[in-house]
């Protein structure tokens, strides 16, 4: 990174002077609530799975996460999820239902380019590097744990 | 080179009209009955966002020439820009004008940029009538420089929300006295300020030293004082970048009196909901100065003012690859008509 | 308005999460009798087991399914709980062919197949089929 000039640096301090802080506590504490909610309601989802359908609790994730991305999807669509997104943070963001949302919002808005380079091209823009560097990070995890069991270090 | 940078206009180029168009959200600004028009919806009825821009600046250009009784035949040349791609919505609006058309970009100030380059054109007698202006829609602008409009990314406090709209003016001599709005005086050329701030969603911090730079610059070239001006507005540094603004003058000695110094990000929505530290974009001051202080000065209620329109000079390439954002204002001097009689 | 329908909504949520945390047994069904007395035994066993609260033993001619739940805050340790009783039953009942399971759609499956049974509803031979096929279901997560 470049070094920032004095002159830059003092006025770092004014504009830090003037910035209005991001109100971290209430953030996270309403990340805490929303991203609660939004998994109590995956949980429910998953209940029903295994109640009603022959699903067991290991089984019955994979369905209850497609039903969380769709609803996400139509919250999306009616646009909803961005005004809980701009309440929520990170309580929107970080379940399923954030992914879900950065792949149909990017989706929708490149509608108009078209099928193919507006839609297709453009649909995973945001969510693309969440699938890169979680299968990235998942390589290099199992490698390492292939690499500890094969040398005994755990079982 | 000339000591001083200011353009000291001599013949009285002088604003004709002006056609001012909102968006749906604009219809909520405590100055949307100056606007003379505010669309329903942000997408028009047109195909893509980017064609409501093109659609605003038709509006609004059409708004102005109806009030003149002009024909776009009997205008010299077209002066604007917006911040889509390549400012293509501003090219389209142009093909279907057939005026001559210089396509101008200074990001939020191609409102100012655009108005004094229009008076020298006229002052310099290489034009009759120009039409100037800046246009900007909101979800265009956020699906290019930010998220996709349904994201549901939280934004930052310091965050500005994007002006859907347009604002253009007719610039020519004035036949006779009551044909004009304002006259253009003077008009400051900015130069390019980085404070090295790298937030693109505190825009105001990082474009409050062009617009003091140029504001002092003013002041020093033409001996005026900050009281011989009724109102000093500028374009969009919202709540936190226009008191860094204001610090930054009184540090060079420039002090304001109350509802002097004001600022059009801070005017158009007034405390409006979700639009965090006030807005931007370049149909922000072209819009408020336009609609609101044009009126205004028409009417004789002020008799100065100086509009500084202020612009990020970013691209949303040049900020993921870590560069500062650069900076520019441009400052414009109008004069109430009123005055002079 | 407004608040009252997010209590109605979290209300819901609730009760729906207590039904899984209710507690039904122990209960325990040999559907052939032979087996009566190892099943008995290992309930016993699993009622000694304290990071456990709520068990059922199915037997079948050849094969013995035990389902539980474990405790709220022993989840963590659930791999650890399945296989210390894997070793117990081996070392009791090497001959016994006994599956293990703590998942809950297991225990309420095996729960289900009780009460019909104890309701007259099903024939030995339904019964066993019905069995196999949550034998079935257990396998098939892995």
């Amino acid at each position: 990174m470049k070094k920032k000039t004095l002159s830059q640096q003092s006025y770092q301090q004014l504009a830090d002077a003037h910035e209005r802080k991001r109100p971290v506590l209430m953030n996270c504490i309403k990340a805490f609530f929303v991203g609660g909610l939004i998994c109590v309601i995956g949980q429910a989802v998953t209940v029903l799975f295994i109640t009603f359908f022959p699903f067991t609790e290991q089984t019955a994730g994979n369905p209850s996460v497609s039903v969380m991305v769709f609803l996400s999807m139509i919250l999306t669509g009616i646009g909803v999820y961005d005004r809980l997104g701009q309440f929520a943070g990170a309580g929107s963001a970080v379940p399923v239902t954030g992914f879900g949302n950065a792949v149909i919002s990017a989706a929708i808005e490149h509608r108009t380019e078209g099928f193919v380079l507006g839609v297709g091209g453009n649909m995973f823009k945001l969510a693309g590097s969440v699938i890169v560097f979680g299968v990235v990070s998942a390589f290099f995890i199992a490698t390492i744990k292939t690499l500890l069991i094969q040398w005994g270090i755990i079982g | 080179m000339k000591q001083e940078s200011t353009w000291f206009f001599q013949n009285k180029p002088s604003i004709l009209a002006t056609g001012v168009v909102g968006g749906p959200f604009e219809k909520q600004s405590p100055l949307a009955e100056k606007f003379d028009l505010c669309m329903d919806t942000l997408w028009m009825n047109e195909a893509s966002f980017e064609k409501a821009n093109r659609l605003l600046i038709d509006r609004s250009i059409q708004t102005a020439l109806n009030k003149l009784s002009l024909h776009p035949s009997d205008i010299d040349a077209l002066l604007l820009g917006d911040l889509i791609n390549q400012i293509t919505p501003s090219s389209m609006a142009a093909r279907s004008l057939n005026i001559p058309y210089l396509g101008l970009f200074s990001a939020c100030a191609t409102s100012m940029q655009g108005l004094s380059l229009a008076a020298a054109l006229v002052d310099g007698g290489f034009c009759e009538k120009v039409i100037t202006g800046a246009s900007s829609h909101n979800a265009a602008v956020e699906k290019q420089f930010r998220y996709p409009t349904e994201y549901g990314g939280q934004k930052p406090p310091t965050a500005q929300w994007t002006v859907t709209g347009a604002g253009f003016a007719v610039v020519g001599q004035a036949s006779d006295e009551g044909a004009s709005i304002a006259t253009i005086d003077k008009a400051t050329i900015g130069r390019v300020r980085d404070p090295g701030l790298k937030d693109p969603f505190n825009m105001g911090a990082a474009m409050a030293p062009a617009a003091a730079e140029v504001i002092e610059r003013h002041f020093l070239d033409t001996g005026m004082k900050p009281v011989d001006y009724d109102v000093i507005v500028t374009g969009d540094l919202a709540w936190i970048g226009h008191g860094i603004a204001e610090d930054l003058l009184k540090k060079k000695g420039l002090t304001f009196s109350e509802n002097q110094f004001l600022d059009c990000g801070k005017m158009i929505y007034a405390q409006l909901d979700g639009v965090q530290a006030g807005a931007s974009g370049p149909a922000c001051s072209a819009m408020v100065i336009y609609g609101h202080f044009l009126s205004l000065l028409q009417m004789g209620s002020i008799k100065r003012m100086l509009a500084v329109a202020t612009g990020a000079l970013l691209s949303p390439l040049t900020f993921q690859q870590g560069d500062s954002i650069p900076c520019i204002a441009h400052a414009v001097a109008l004069s109430s008509p009123v005055s002079t009689l | 308005m407004k608040q009252t329908k997010w209590v109605a909504v979290l209300m819901v949520f609730l009760l729906s999460g207590c039904a899984m945390f209710e507690e039904v047994g122990p209960a325990e069904l040999a559907i052939d009798e032979d087996k009566r007395e190892i099943i008995t035994a290992i309930n016993q066993k699993l009622k000694e087991t304290e990071e456990l609260y709520d068990t059922i033993v199915i037997a079948a001619d050849d094969q013995i399914l035990v389902s539980y739940k474990v405790k709220h805050m022993n989840r963590f340790k659930m791999k650890g709980i399945e296989k210390k009783l894997n070793k117990w039953f081996e070392k009791k009942y090497p001959d016994e062919q006994i599956d293990v399971s703590s998942d809950y759609k297991i225990f309420l499956e095996s729960y289900n197949l009780i009460q019909n049974w104890t309701e007259d509803k099903l024939t030995k031979k339904e019964a066993k089929k019905k069995f196999d096929k949550i034998i079935k279901l257990k396998n098939e997560m892995t």
